[in-house]
């Protein structure tokens, strides 16, 4: 049996709280290895105690067969307490090393969302590899309390609509790297017709920020990947980013479209670029605090 | 269950008046009169899966967040929770991702329902074919 207290690079990366999203997906984890293994609850709670070595404190109190039990049946949602020793359970490299805990891997410490974002970041941020989307103006000295003040400038909940749906995009930034994720949601005009239907496309990932924004993400609907592009326009004397301008797809479509149909009435050169302001949408910064709550569900649940 | 939320918006149901109803369309855009004309063809159709992502009814419906259209689709004949998409996804991994608390909620206890429940006694073996049951007078 090997105390957890003994492993001080599990317990200093491991967070204070748990979101909604990372019990669910615990939960889940620990279901699936029951139906797989046919295991009970107890069995089950008598690994995690052997594995993580929990010892019930005033502070710290023991998890039981019943907790589990009714975690399961959604009759109570673990305490944070709790969750820990679950967490630390499914988190173990021993426990990480057994072929039923594969998913595990997604709940540590968002290390897999920050090492795709960082590679990908790396991608687009060379010059030589993307100069075309990331353009510094290299006279201008940034001190880095600016470039910090024009990063957290950034973030928030923008909301536009056009004829048919609504659109919502959010930016946060993780943990004060230049690394943000994102959150594109659209769904049709009037909706949201009762409060346990969303019917929304949702599109999650991570952006680069640069002249243009660059979103990379993908649909939790059918897992494929889009690459969006933002035009941010920043007031200069706040460095605030009120509004941004977002490149369609249909819109794009409908530019390329009009470009080929161009080809063949060569006298009239009507489009051949994506018109900044015909073929984008407008998206202005909110201060709806029920979107903004809304949003804080899926702050984290990215889809990788 | 313990609660049904489309009671409450059974009334706007005003049919499907197609002639090829599709689960999956219907699913999709949240249709419940054409996923229940479908239904009433051949109840079959419950774990229909798309050709190209392999996703049935029930992941479009938890992927777009549609909580009325999963507790109608949970409660019908046959509804299996453990389908896989292209990606491995069952239905319950596709609503985490999305982040309906309520459909969460609804499939956690409905999977729960498939399993035993460690509190419950042993169930009494099968009778072997060919036994009578009798009854004693009383």
């Amino acid at each position: 049996m090997q105390n957890v207290s003994d492993k001080p690079d599990q317990t200093e990366s491991e967070p204070q709280f748990f979101s909604q999203f990372v019990k669910d997906s615990a939960l889940k984890i620990l279901i699936d290895y029951q139906r797989d293994t046919g295991r009970m609850w107890q069995k089950i709670r008598t690994e995690i105690i052997n594995v993580t070595g929990a010892e019930a404190t005033v502070h710290a109190p023991i998890i039981t067969r019943q907790d589990l039990e009714s975690w399961s049946k959604r009759k109570n949602i673990l305490g944070d307490e709790k969750f820990k020793w679950v967490f630390r359970f499914l988190t173990h490299p021993d426990t990480l090393a057994r072929p039923g805990f594969s998913k595990a891997h997604d709940l540590m410490d968002f290390g897999l969302i920050k090492r795709m974002g960082g590679a990908f970041q790396d991608f687009f941020d060379d010059h030589a590899m993307s100069g075309y989307i990331r353009r510094i103006p290299l006279s201008e000295d940034i001190d880095a309390e600016t470039v910090e003040r024009r990063m957290n400038g950034f973030e928030g909940c923008f909301t536009g609509s056009d004829k048919t749906q609504d659109y919502c995009l959010s930016l946060e930034r993780f943990r004060q790297t230049n690394f943000f994720i994102c959150h594109f949601f659209s769904w049709p005009i009037n909706g949201f017709g009762e409060i346990f239907d969303w019917d929304i496309d949702r599109f999650s990932g991570f952006c680069t920020i640069g002249n243009q924004i660059r979103l990379h993400t993908k649909a939790v609907m059918v897992s494929t990947v889009r690459d969006m592009y933002v035009v941010p326009k920043i007031d200069h004397s706040t460095d605030q980013v009120d509004t941004l301008n977002l490149i369609l797809h249909s819109l794009t479509y409908q530019a390329i479209e009009n470009v080929v149909f161009d080809k063949f009435e060569a006298a009239h050169k009507r489009l051949k670029y994506i018109d900044p302001t015909a073929h984008t949408l407008l998206l202005e910064r909110t201060t709806d605090s029920q979107l903004t709550e809304f949003i804080d569900q899926f702050r984290w649940n990215l889809v990788l | 269950m313990s609660q049904n939320p489309l009671k409450n918006v059974a009334g706007k149901d005003t049919g499907f008046d197609g002639l090829d109803p599709d689960i999956i369309r219907g699913a999709k855009n949240n249709d419940i009169s054409e996923v229940r004309a479908a239904l009433k063809i051949d109840w079959k159709v419950i774990t229909k899966r798309d050709l190209t992502f392999k996703m049935s009814a029930l992941h479009y419906a938890a992927a777009r967040g549609n909580s009325s259209m999963v507790s109608f689709l949970l409660e019908q004949k046959g509804a299996d929770i453990n389908l896989k998409d292209r990606w491995g996804r069952d239905p319950l991994d596709v609503a985490i991702l999305s982040g309906n608390q309520d459909i969460i909620d609804d499939m956690f206890k409905f999977r729960h329902g498939e399993e035993p429940d460690e509190n419950d006694p042993e169930p009494e073996p099968p009778l072997p074919s060919g036994d009578i049951i009798t009854l004693k007078p009383q």
